[in-house]
């Protein structure tokens, strides 16, 4: 897997690699800060000039004023942690998963495990090889939370340490999950894990913020499941997986704008037209969930239908 | 009505409080058998210990079964405490007489497996440290809070339940305990709540007695239905069932029954009782065994006939591991070493002896403890999606020594908190074994004024 | 630590199949295939047609020829390559469109003849031994000035050319799209509008495009991609959109709500059951400190 860092591990760097920026010339430190877009409180070079030179995150040297570099600041963890209850007002954030392009490159699985610290079996986002009932084909489906509109989930927690944004997004607050794991039972998309022992890399992590948002660092003993990337989507980015994927099958976007975007062809088309004109579906919608997630059917392959176990751990469930 | 025919001859009253307060007195088993139960609990603590250290994973359990043992011991902890609320409340009330000296005993299971219910919840979370966050950030919206505002609840009443009909006999005890450590004594003196045996007493009391008694029963209902909708408000095949509480409730009388009976051979023989707690009382606890055996069968029938009859895909999928799949043979066992065979066997009259209904006693509780088990696992292992790209692990699910040792802990925990009460109190009201006698009020303030001067 | 190795095993075990898989599965080509011709002459006009459909069909594995966006992953080649353009003449390229490999799907039924050739001179114009005739074309700088009427809500879009000479002319004929900014891309709206002769075009903003709440909404107006004219593009805010009425669900009262939006039919029944029950217990208690007094 690329080492590429994920955001928390850039966040981690931010603590350690402060004392090297002012001695090597900072520009690495504030580099890898950027380019997690959370800017640490940088009173510790105050004195440093009034612009400076930091790497950017596409790898260029950028000059940036100094006071810019304050005003962006690093959320402290309180503020993080009421914004990422809150949400961001007007949105409505949807997802359109188009089957008939997926073939199972799993490119959204290792990207959406590297951002979020989680192991290899663990998944926010999981890809399911699919076969109906007589002679249907079978075909590869991505699943993701649904955030549902009427979330199964939200309901039986007993803390509010899982719950509904106003712009759509189910969210998990580890600093407050006792690990009652009612919620995993009573998902129905079986979108929920749980950190049974240590996360992954938890040394790394140790220092780290959390931001709920990310919901990184994993803590032991609660649950985890995806969140729509919602730190990105605060910065305007897509997630991880839709970005990730080499086939096109993500499309993401706001519902209360009618647009959703391609990942990887970074088209925009009208997202009720799209639902529309091929036949897009829920899963499970005889449950009542409301998902915010649609999928378009398994027609016009782009691929065949071809499982070769590459990405099988081995000894799987059989029946 | 029958209340009459089993008594032989009168018992006097200093025999009666010598039988019952015997027990408290000198029991010569009883400091090995405490130190039993504490070295399995010392066991457990060590397993939990070990748990928080390393976390969950020490458990069986996985992401898609994501409950086990525990769960299902505190669905087995909750049934059997059930037992106190329909034994001293429904069939006191409507004034049955032979569950006199067996109301209390039904009410030391209750209290020591609720209260244990409770622990085990917090055994099985994974974050223990942040339990005040219910009662910060409670959602009254969440079944679990109604959860542990019930238990609670049942927690506070069994002990008045037990606690009111105690306060007669603290007379007797204060009396015929003046040779046992002050810290007793001191015990004796506090329960007594200057109880001096004045009618008016008795008439409060009884009054509290009955008020208890008709409280506890809309609340041992509303334990046991809210513990059942932890499972019947999930969307989970085999767990979205509309006849869920019911269905728990009928379970939590036939497992707290046989509790009930299995307790009644003990005390009888262990604290030499066999007076008291006759074969009759055997005879009678059996035959109510068998009828409420038959509400659970039938329940049984609907809870697994009904879908199995149109077998949906998912139910088809759950009914076949049950029916004739991995989980088939503990299905069968308990179905029918723990309800049929039990049924078919009480409802001849010399099964319902002692020794016979110890036997199926303990078959009956041992099978619901994994009907509970064949409640909760199968579900989790037939989610809606399918299970894939997971080790081997997550698709099956056997509980670890861990678990077995933290729920073996629960169980000596309920057992030992049973013996302590058994060893503090007499297990029988005393002056209700009195007045049923015929002894009354006068002569027992004259016995005790008598012992005391 | 056990995680780790876990991790790294099954890493190798995925780069291994993959590696596996792609050294297994090699390109194939017949030698035939090298002598396949295409039945017209290579154009820049026909491979800027062919660039249209690498952009819809090969970008994302493939990313820009010389670009070095191709998908490492699955051994995706960047085709602008050197080495790759040596190895792979246009007739074997032609073949490779037409009959797919391993994570290289086929085209053969999904792209016309024409179509597979003009992507094929496209990627074969970054070779510079093929040969490709025609004018090449050059961009010119073209700029685009909108105008609204608020009243018809329509926007009147003027296309002019700079020449070389830095010389600004309308010019006739030029296809203009009109796209909204949302939030991860631009979403095309209307159909494509066409300038006349004075340069401009008419077009009827559609009605049914959300803004914000107050209808505010950006709008960008572009050349139709061509090198003829550039990519020139010229953005405004409208507030012609619909008005956006946000609900937030969060404040109504419902069962998967927090705790202060608990509805009120749960929570009335749950204080009345849970203090009745209560006041009732404590009632009891109390009376047992009075069993003393009753006793006097």
């Amino acid at each position: 897997m690329k080492s590429k860092n994920t955001p928390a591990e850039k966040k981690d760097k931010k603590l350690t690699s402060r004392r090297n920026f002012l001695k090597k010339g900072l520009l690495a430190g504030a580099g890898t800060v950027l380019g997690a877009g959370v800017v640490g409180s940088f009173d510790a070079f105050a004195e440093s000039g009034d612009s400076i030179k930091v790497l950017g995150p596409d790898g260029k040297i950028l000059t940036v004023d100094k006071s810019h570099l304050k005003e962006i600041g690093a959320r402290p963890e309180s503020q993080m942690q009421t914004e990422g209850r809150e949400g961001i007002p007007g949105r409505k954030w949807i997802k359109v998963i188009d089957l008939g392009k997926c073939r199972n490159a799993r490119m959204c699985v290792a990207a959406c495990q590297h951002a979020h610290q989680l192991k290899p079996e663990q998944y926010h986002v999981n890809v399911l090889r699919m076969d109906r009932e007589g002679e249907t084909a079978p075909f590869f489906m991505p699943k993701p939370c649904q955030h549902c509109d009427d979330p199964p989930c939200t309901k039986v927690c007993p803390v509010d340490a899982t719950f509904k944004r106003q712009d759509g997004l189910v969210l998990i607050d580890n600093e407050r999950c006792i690990g009652c794991r009612f919620c995993i039972a009573a998902c129905p998309y079986s979108a929920r894990i749980f950190n049974w022992t240590d996360p992954r890399d938890v040394e790394k992590y140790k220092d780290v913020e959390y931001d709920v948002e990310l919901n990184v660092p994993q803590k032991k003993g609660t649950v985890s499941k995806c969140l729509f990337s919602a730190n990105l989507l605060r910065e305007e980015r897509m997630p991880y997986c839709v970005t990730a994927c080499p086939n096109g099958v993500y499309w993401f976007g706001d519902e209360n704008e009618n647009a959703v975007t391609n990942g990887t062809t970074k088209e925009t088309v009208n997202f009720k037209k799209l639902l529309k004109d091929n036949a897009a579906y829920v899963l499970l919608p005889e449950l009542g969930t409301q998902p915010r997630v649609y999928y378009l059917p398994e027609k016009n392959r782009l691929f065949p239908y071809k499982y070769n176990g590459s990405t099988e751990l081995k000894k799987e469930h059989s029946s | 009505m029958s209340e009459v025919k089993h008594k032989d001859q009168k018992k006097s009253l200093s025999k009666i409080v010598d039988d019952l307060t015997r027990p408290i007195k000198r029991h010569y088993g009883f400091t090995p058998w405490i130190l039993f139960l504490i070295a399995i609990m010392a066991l457990g603590i060590w397993a939990y210990i070990i748990q928080i250290r390393d976390g969950l994973g020490v458990t069986a359990m996985r992401d898609y079964v994501s409950w086990g043992l525990y769960i299902a011991s505190f669905i087995f902890f909750i049934a059997t405490a059930l037992i106190g609320m329909l034994i001293s409340a429904v069939l006191g009330l409507i004034g049955i007489k032979w569950i006199t000296p067996i109301a209390r005993i039904a009410e030391m299971i209750a209290i020591g497996f609720a209260m244990w219910a409770g622990l085990i919840i917090i055994f099985d979370m994974g974050r223990p440290d942040r339990i005040l966050n219910i009662f910060l950030h409670g959602r009254l919206q969440s079944p679990i809070v109604w959860d542990i505002t019930v238990v609670t609840t049942y927690v506070a009443i069994s002990l008045l339940l037990y606690l009111l009909p105690l306060i007669p006999d603290i007379p007797f005890l204060k009396k015929t305990m003046k040779d046992q450590p002050k810290w007793k004594q001191k015990i004796y003196e506090i329960l007594s709540f200057g109880f001096k045996g004045h009618t008016e007493q008795y008439k409060l009391i009884k009054r509290l007695i009955r008020i208890m008694a008709i409280l506890i029963i809309p609340v041992a209902l509303a334990i046991h239905t809210v513990t059942s909708w932890l499972f019947a408000l999930t969307l989970r095949v085999g767990w979205d069932s509309t006849i869920f509480g019911p269905y728990y409730v009928t379970g939590a009388f036939v497992t707290g029954g046989a509790a009930v009976l299995i307790a009644m051979f003990i005390f009888s023989r262990d604290f030499r009782l066999k007076e008291y707690i006759t074969d009759f009382h055997f005879d009678k606890m059996g035959k109510l065994l068998v009828l409420l055996m038959l509400v659970y069968l039938y329940f049984n029938i609907n809870e697994y006939l009904v879908p199995a009859y149109k077998m949906k895909t998912l139910d088809e999928h759950h009914l076949s591991g049950l029916f004739t799949g991995k989980f088939a043979v503990m299905f069968w066992t308990v179905q029918l070493g723990g309800l049929i065979i039990p049924i078919i066997l009480m409802l001849f009259k010399k099964m319902r002896r002692p020794i016979p209904s110890l036997i199926i006693g303990i078959a009956v509780v041992i099978g619901a403890f994994f009907k509970r088990y064949l409640i909760t696992i199968p579900t989790l292992l037939h989610p809606h999606l399918p299970i894939q790209n997971v080790p081997a692990e997550f698709s099956t699910y056997w509980p670890t020594a861990f678990e077995w040792s933290i729920t073996m802990m629960a169980v000596a925990g309920a057992v030992l908190i049973i013996t302590i009460l058994a060893k503090l109190f007499p297990i029988m009201p005393i002056w209700e074994i009195a007045h049923e006698e015929g002894i009354t009020n006068e002569e027992i303030n004259q016995f005790v004024e008598e012992k005391n001067n | 630590m056990k995680h780790i190795l876990k991790a790294r095993k099954i890493t190798f075990i995925f780069t291994l199949l993959i590696f596996s898989f792609s050294v297994n599965a090699q390109w194939n080509i017949p030698d035939y295939a090298k002598d396949t011709k295409p039945n017209v002459k290579p154009t820049y006009k026909l491979a800027e047609l062919g660039k249209q459909l690498f952009i819809k069909n090969c970008i994302q594995c493939h990313g820009l020829p010389g670009e070095g966006k191709n998908n490492k992953a699955i051994n995706a080649p960047d085709l602008g390559n050197v080495e790759y353009q040596s190895k792979h003449n246009a007739g074997q390229f032609y073949y490779q469109i037409n009959e797919g490999m391993g994570f290289m799907p086929s085209f053969k039924d999904k792209l016309a003849k024409e179509d597979k050739w003009n992507i094929t001179f496209y990627v074969k114009s970054f070779d510079e031994n093929f040969k490709i005739t025609g004018e090449e074309i050059k961009t010119k700088n073209g700029v685009i000035d909108l105008k609204k009427d608020d009243s018809a809500k329509t926007l009147i879009a003027t296309a002019s050319i700079v020449d070389k000479n830095g010389i600004s002319k309308p010019s006739e004929g030029v296809e203009i799209n009109f796209f909204v900014k949302r939030i991860f891309g631009n979403l095309p709206i209307g159909e494509t509008v066409i300038t006349d002769q004075n340069g401009t075009a008419v077009f009827k903003f559609p009605d049914d495009i959300p803004g914000d709440k107050n209808g505010k909404i950006k709008i960008i107006a572009k050349f139709k991609d061509s090198d003829a004219y550039g990519t020139a593009m010229k953005s405004a805010e409208l507030n012609w959109g619909t008005h956006l009425h946000f609900v937030n669900p969060v404040l109504e009262r419902t069962l998967w709500g927090p705790n202060n939006r608990v509805p009120i039919w749960l929570l009335l029944s749950f204080l009345i059951v849970t203090g009745g029950v209560w006041l009732t217990i404590l009632y009891v208690v109390f009376q047992i400190t009075q069993i003393k007094k009753a006793g006097k």
